[in-house]
C-alpha cells in the first residue's frame, strides 16, 4: 500500500474539479455526475466502487471525451497532464482528442465485448489502433508487441489474432481488449469493470500483471469495478459513488476497516465470502434515488439507518475525517468500523 | 419434489475454426432436478456458457443429447418446443449484446408478455412491467419506461435482461455471469428474489458464475460443477465443494478467491500451480488437462490416461487420479 508521502512526490496525472455532468432524458434533466473532484497521480491506482447507475461510466468516459452523445457537461474542469504539456480535455475538439486517446489516456470499455467491429478480425483491431497513432509501423512490429500483450493476459495469441470477436468467450474478449489499451503505452488507463467475465485464478493473474506493468510502466489507474475485493486487491484509493455524486474517499486500508460514509459501509457488509453463512448477508434497504427529480438533503437519506432531520434537509459537503480520508456524511462519527468476520 | 427437469448425455460441441475442429465441450454427463440450483465455475473460456446456450436450446450440441422432461431435444413436436420455449430462459452474459437497440425498455419486456398471455390490456400490461421493473431496483418506473437500452448503465441493462426473463414465468432459467454488473447490495437482493421464485414456485437455475462465494451463497443448498478445458473436473453439493474440495483445481480457485478486506487477501495463501500455461484448444494437453499445471502431476500416468469423473468417498465426483488413488497402483 503507497503512502501518501511517496504519493506527492509522482507527478501528477489528472485533475477533476467540480464536474457536473447531466442527461437529457423525456422525463426531464438527470444529473447523472455532480460536483465531482479528485486527482490521480503517477503510478497510483485509483477504484471507483458505488450503486449500479450511480455515474460512474459517465464520469469517466468524459475523461477521455467519449461520454454518450446526449451527456452535458454542464460545469467543472478536467485536466491531463502530459510529459510536456496540460491538456483540458472539456475544451478539446474531437480532432484533437482522437490524438491523446490510445496513446496518453486509454480507456477500456464496460462494453468491452460490443467494443470491437464484428466484422473484422481480431489483428486489424490492433493494427488499426496502432497505425492511427505511430506513422510508418510496420505490421509485423505491431504484431509482435500485440502478441506479447496477448499472451500476458494468458491468451492463446495466435488463436485470439486470427479470431472474429464472435468466436472469443466474453472473457477472452475481454483480456484482449485490455492487452489492446497497452497498445501504446499511455499514462492514464481507464478501466470500467475489466474483470466482470474473467475466474478467479485468471483474475489474480491479471491483477500482478497490472501491478507489475504499473510498476514498470509508471501509468495511473483508474478502475471501476462491482467487485470490492478486486478494489481491495489492486487499489491505492478507494473512491465510492452514490447518486451522482462521490461521497467517500480513502486509502484502501482505511476503508475496509474504518468507512465513514454509511452507503460504503453497507456495500461492504453485503460482500459474499466464503466464511460467510448464508444469513449474514444484508442488502441495503430501499430503492435507487431518483436522478432527475432529485430529493432535498443527503440522496442515501431515505434509506440511511442515521439519518435525522437534519440529513433531509441539507445536503452534506465531502469533509476531512482522516489522513487523505474524506466524507460526505453529517453524522460520520456514528459509524462504527467494520467487525471483521471468522 | 427430486424429479428429474433435464439430463445431458455425452454432450460435445465442437466448432470449426478454418480447416481444424475445435472442441469446446468434451463429453458432459449430468442431470438437474426440479427445483434445484446448479452452478457452473472454471476458467474463462472452458464452455461455460456453451453449456448453457445448449441447454437452453440456442445451439445444437455435435454429438450426445439433451433431455427435458424425459423428451430428446433433438426429437420435439412443435408442441413441444412452443411448450420449451415458454418454460425456459436464457440471461445471456453480455447486456450490451442481447437487448435489441431499437425498442424501448417497455417494448422490450411486454412483447415476451403479450405473445405468451393474450389478450392483456394496455393498462394490464403497463402494470406488469412496472412490477418487473421494481423487482429488478429500476426504480422510479417512468424514467425506465421509455428508453432504449443504449440510455442505461451496464447494470441496468442487466437488470433488464434479467426482468425479460421474468416475464413469462419460466421454469427453468440459465443465468450467465447476470449480475456480474451490479453492486453488492443489490446482487444480493436480487439473488433473494430468484430465491424466492425458486421455493414459491419450484423454478430450476443453470447458474454460471465466476464468483465461488456467490455460488455458495446462491446455491446453498444446490450443487456446484466446476469446469475445466471442456471437462467438468470436480461436482459436488455446494457447501461439500467449499467446505473440502478434492480437484487440486477447485483448490485453486477456492484459495486465489479475493475478499473484501486489503490485509487478508493481499496476503492469503494461494494453492500454487506449477504454470500459467495458455491453455490453447488447439492442441490440448494429452492425459489429464490439468496435468501441465498440476502441483500432483504424476509422471507417467497424469499426462498418458484422462481421468473420468468418478464418485469419490460416496460425497462428491472428481476427475483427478491423484484423488482416487490410482496413483499408487503404478
Ligand atoms: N445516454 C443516456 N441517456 C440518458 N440517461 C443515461 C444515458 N446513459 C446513462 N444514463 C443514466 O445515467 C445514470 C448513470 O449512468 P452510468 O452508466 O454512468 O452508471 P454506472 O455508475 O456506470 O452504472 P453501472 O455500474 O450499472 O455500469 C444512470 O441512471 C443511467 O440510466
Ligand atoms: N462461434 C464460435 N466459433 C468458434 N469458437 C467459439 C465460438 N463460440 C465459442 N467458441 C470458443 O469456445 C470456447 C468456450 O467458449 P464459452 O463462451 O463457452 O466460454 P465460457 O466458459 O463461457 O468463458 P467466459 O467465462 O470467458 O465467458 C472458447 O474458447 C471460445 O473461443
Ligand atoms: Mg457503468
Ligand atoms: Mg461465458
Amino acid at each position: 500500500m503507497q503512502t501518501s508521502v511517496a504519493k506527492q512526490e509522482r507527478p501528477l496525472r489528472l485533475r477533476v474539479s467540480n464536474l457536473s455532468i447531466t442527461y437529457k432524458t423525456h422525463r426531464g434533466i438527470l444529473h447523472a455526475v455532480r460536483n465531482a473532484s479528485f486527482e490521480a497521480w503517477e503510478k497510483e491506482s485509483l477504484v471507483f466502487i458505488g450503486e449500479s447507475g450511480c455515474g460512474k461510466t459517465t464520469l469517466c468516459t468524459s475523461l477521455v471525451g467519449m461520454q454518450p452523445v446526449n451527456a452535458t457537461p454542464i460545469g467543472g474542469t478536467v485536466k491531463y497532464f502530459g510529459e510536456d504539456r496540460e491538456y483540458s480535455i472539456l475544451e478539446m475538439s474531437d480532432k484533437q482528442l482522437a490524438k491523446i486517446r490510445w496513446k496518453d489516456i486509454a480507456m477500456m470499455f464496460q462494453a468491452s465485448q460490443n467494443a470491437f467491429n464484428p466484422v473484422i478480425l481480431m489483428k486489424e483491431h490492433f493494427i488499426d489502433t496502432a497505425q492511427s497513432h505511430l506513422v510508418g509501423q510496420s505490421r509485423k512490429a505491431i504484431l509482435d508487441k500485440s502478441r506479447k500483450l496477448l499472451e500476458l493476459v494468458r491468451l492463446d495469441a495466435d488463436r485470439v489474432l486470427n479470431s472474429y470477436p464472435h468466436e472469443l468467450s466474453g472473457g477472452m474478449k475481454q483480456r484482449a481488449l485490455l492487452a489492446l489499451s497497452f497498445l501504446l503505452d499511455p499514462k492514464v488507463i481507464i478501466f470500467d469493470e475489466p474483470t466482470t467475465a474473467l475466474d478467479v485464478l485468471t483474475q489474480r493473474y491479471i491483477i500482478d500483471i497490472l501491478r507489475d506493468l504499473r510498476d514498470k510502466f509508471s501509468f495511473c489507474m483508474l478502475f471501476i469495478t462491482h467487485d470490492l475485493s478486486v478494489a481491495a486487491e489492486l487499489a491505492d484509493t478507494v473512491v465510492t459513488m452514490y447518486a451522482g455524486q462521490i461521497v467517500e474517499k480513502a486509502p484502501v486500508g482505511e476503508i475496509f476497516s474504518n468507512p465513514k460514509h454509511p452507503y460504503t459501509a453497507g456495500l461492504i457488509q453485503a460482500v459474499p465470502t466464503l466464511s460467510s453463512t448464508h444469513e449474514d448477508l444484508k442488502s441495503i434497504p430501499g430503492s435507487t434515488p431518483d436522478l432527475v427529480d432529485m430529493a432535498a438533503g443527503c440522496q442515501f437519506a431515505p434509506r440511511c439507518k442515521f439519518a435525522t432531520a437534519l440529513c433531509l434537509k441539507e445536503e452534506p459537503q465531502l469533509v476531512e475525517v482522516g489522513p487523505n480520508h474524506v466524507t460526505a456524511c453529517h453524522h460520520h462519527e456514528y459509524i462504527p468500523p467494520i467487525v471483521k468476520k471468522g | 419434489m427430486s424429479s428429474e427437469l433435464c439430463r445431458v448425455n455425452n454432450l460435445t460441441r465442437v466448432f470449426n475454426k478454418g480447416a481444424r475442429d475445435v472442441v469446446v465441450l468434451n463429453g458432459l454427463n449430468f442431470s438437474i432436478n426440479e427445483g434445484e440450483t446448479f452452478c457452473v465455475v472454471g476458467e474463462s473460456g472452458c464452455g461455460k456458457s456453451t453449456t448453457g446456450r445448449i441447454l437452453a436450446g440456442l445451439l445444437q450440441p455435435t454429438a450426445g443429447d439433451v433431455w427435458f422432461r424425459g423428451v430428446n431435444l433433438a426429437e420435439r413436436s412443435k408442441k413441444q418446443v412452443k411448450a420449451f420455449r415458454k418454460e425456459v430462459q436464457m440471461i445471456h452474459q453480455d447486456p450490451y449484446a442481447s437487448l435489441n437497440p431499437t425498442r424501448r425498455i417497455f417494448d422490450i419486456l411486454s412483447y415476451p408478455l403479450l405473445r405468451h398471455r393474450r389478450g392483456m390490456d394496455y393498462g394490464e400490461l403497463l402494470e406488469s412491467v412496472s412490477d418487473l421493473l421494481t423487482k429488478v431496483g429500476l426504480t422510479p418506473v417512468e424514467d425506465f419506461l421509455d428508453k432504449y437500452p443504449h440510455q442505461l448503465s451496464g447494470g441496468q441493462r442487466q437488470r433488464v435482461s434479467i426482468a425479460r426473463a421474468l416475464t413469462v414465468d419460466p421454469k427453468f432459467i440459465v443465468v450467465d455471469e447476470a449480475t456480474s454488473m451490479i453492486d453488492t447490495s443489490l446482487k444480493i437482493s436480487l439473488l433473494d428474489t430468484l430465491t424466492k421464485l425458486q421455493t414459491e414456485l419450484g423454478v430450476t437455475y443453470f447458474f454460471i458464475t465466476h464468483d465461488l462465494a456467490l455460488a455458495k451463497h446462491f446455491a446453498w443448498n444446490g450443487r456446484i460443477a466446476v469446469m475445466y478445458l471442456g471437462e467438468i473436473v470436480e461436482l459436488a453439493s455446494a457447501q461439500h465443494l467449499i467446505q473440502a474440495p478434492q480437484h487440486p483445481y477447485t483448490k485453486a480457485l477456492l484459495s486465489a478467491l479475493p475478499e473484501a478486506d486489503p490485509q487478508v487477501t493481499r496476503t492469503k495463501k494461494r494453492f500454487e500451480l506449477t504454470g500459467h500455461e495458455i491453455p490453447s484448444l488447439d492442441n490440448l494437453p494429452t492425459g489429464c488437462k490439468f496435468h501441465p499445471r498440476c502441483p500432483w502431476n504424476v509422471k507417467g500416468l497424469c499426462g498418458v490416461n484422462a481421468p473420468s469423473l468418478q464418485s469419490f468417498n460416496g460425497s462428491c465426483s472428481v476427475a483427478c487420479h491423484v484423488v482416487h488413488g490410482e496413483s499408487h497402483k503404478n
